[in-house]
């Protein structure tokens, strides 16, 4: 009797705790202590938004951005992505496009925001340094006289089912925009629907693994700032690495904070100073639902299109090669690339 | 006398139709070179494949929009009743695509609805298309939310 009042009271006693805490505005607590940010997320909503500021809105700040005229940027992106979404419907024999309930552009009017980056505030990626145009140009001299589609590595590794890389992997596109996170003592797991990589992270203090080790995802080392998931990326490989950066100098820094019970803030500052002039941020909400458990992502199964791609780019070259012997100048087009998201 | 009355009064009717338009719509456009579209949020309105030549026809009741947009469906046709009532046209495969038309003065606007039953339920966009034409120009103007893409076509002689 004693002993089952004790366990009520004690009950009573966390309920209204963690309702107090709530009302704090303090995030919920795993069982040792962390802040609690597991589950199901999703960034559908965000999808479409442009990456940096359009010129439409040169002088104005995310901030200033918002109310009615959101609400009307929101619809008229939900009505741009629909219209260039001409095989939603497929066809009637099931060939082309993908069915219905895989895709993920029927909820823009729920987003949130203009565009990414928030700092600077004017919107804009930071101008690249001397030393990363000279980069690019030499990677673009190491492909000369290479093309699209010459084999399979000529395509990105996108195309190839292996990774969008870090933090390509969680930007919004047509599908897969599940994301699931676990905490366990000591470490965080983020896991990704596209192309079903998981991240097992520590935070533990531990240093970033040795510089000759490399991934695609990079080296993660994760640590809390109060209620706030800080997680630092380096060790990065050449050829997955973002948006064409040093993956020996850049350090992706990640930072989730519950915003709302239903909403983490995910915001992502990139630096590299051997790339941009200055450390740069985009941000976007990470919203938590049910409904958007995982699935699996089998993306080689049924998949002709490398194949395809490949078989085609030979068929026009020989075609292109049976014309110059009739005296008629053919070019080969460019190979289609795909057009899901941000590597 | 009865006969020239009825006479009379069709050719009265349908000037009286016309009136409402602008017959000068009829005929053959081809797309001015220079105008490509563009402007706007997004340089433009998506899902439309530029159309290189219009051949239009009128009657009271309808007008007749055949599209040759160059590729492999080449010719489309669309025909819009300006009376307001709603018609199918020609869209995307797997999508109900429809048109309502209505005379505005000199000008007619062509509200063109792509819709589809997504996972949630019916979702659609709409686009609208006002023609006008000035002398041997047409231009249509083709809207969606804040943008406005502004295509330039010449009448063919």
């Amino acid at each position: 009797m004693t002993r089952k009042f004790l366990i009520r009271v004690l009950s009573l006693v966390t309920a209204f705790t963690a309702v107090a805490t709530s009302a704090a505005g303090q995030t919920p607590r795993t069982p040792w202590g962390d802040p609690d940010l597991q589950g199901d997320y999703t960034n559908k909503f965000e999808q479409g938004t442009p990456f940096e500021r359009p010129d439409e809105f040169s002088g104005r700040t995310i901030e200033d951005v918002k109310g009615d005229e959101l609400k009307g940027i929101l619809q008229e992106r939900q009505d741009r992505v629909l219209l260039q979404t001409v095989l939603a419907g497929g066809d009637p024999a099931g060939n082309l496009g993908g069915p219905l309930h895989w895709q993920d552009q029927f909820d823009i009017t729920k987003g949130s925001r203009p565009w990414f980056v928030v700092d600077p505030t004017d919107g804009k990626i930071p101008p690249q340094t001397a030393e990363s145009r000279r980069r690019a140009a030499a990677r673009q001299g190491a492909r000369r006289g290479r093309g699209q589609a010459d084999s399979w590595v000529d395509r990105s590794l996108y195309d190839r089912c292996i990774t969008r890389g870090l933090p390509g992997s969680m930007m919004p596109a047509i599908y897969g925009n599940s994301y699931r996170i676990v905490q366990a003592p000591g470490y965080v797991a983020i896991q990704y629907e596209m192309v079903h990589e998981t991240r097992i992270i520590p935070l533990d203090g531990r240093p970033f693994v040795n510089a000759a080790i490399r991934s695609h995802m990079g080296d993660g080392r994760a640590r809390w700032e109060g209620e706030t998931l800080v997680i630092e990326t380096t060790n990065f490989r050449d050829e997955s690495v973002y948006r064409g950066a040093n993956p020996e100098t850049l350090k992706i820094t990640e930072r989730f904070t519950r915003v709302s019970p239903d909403r983490l803030d995910w915001r992502v500052t990139i630096d590299d100073p051997t790339t941009w002039t200055k450390p740069w941020t985009f941000a976007m909400p990470l919203t938590r639902s049910a409904d958007e458990r995982i699935m699996e992502y089998a993306c080689h199964e049924g998949n002709r299109a490398m194949a395809n791609i490949l078989s085609a780019a030979r068929s026009e070259e020989k075609a292109v090669a049976e014309a110059a012997k009739r005296g008629i100048k053919l070019t080969v087009s460019d190979s289609p690339t795909a057009a899901e998201g941000e590597r | 006398m009865r006969i020239a009355l009825a006479i009379t009064l069709a050719l009265g009717l349908s000037g009286q139709a016309f009136a409402q338009g602008n017959p000068g719509l009829a005929g053959t456009w081809t797309l001015d070179p220079a105008s490509k579209g563009g402007g706007g949020r997004g340089g433009g309105v998506p899902g439309f494949p530029l159309a290189t030549q219009l051949v239009i026809k009128m009657s009271p009741a309808e007008v007749t929009v055949d599209s040759d947009t160059g590729s492999a469906q080449s010719i489309q046709t669309s025909v819009y009743k300006t009376d307001g009532s709603t018609t199918n046209v020609p869209g995307p495969l797997g999508w109900e695509t429809t048109a309502k038309a209505a005379w505005q003065g000199d000008s007619l606007a062509v509200t063109i609805r792509r819709s589809i039953t997504g996972p949630n339920g019916p979702i659609g966009a709409n686009v609208t298309d006002t023609y006008r034409v000035s002398g041997d120009t047409l231009t249509i103007e083709r809207s969606l939310g804040q943008t406005t893409q502004k295509l330039v076509y010449k009448r063919k002689s």
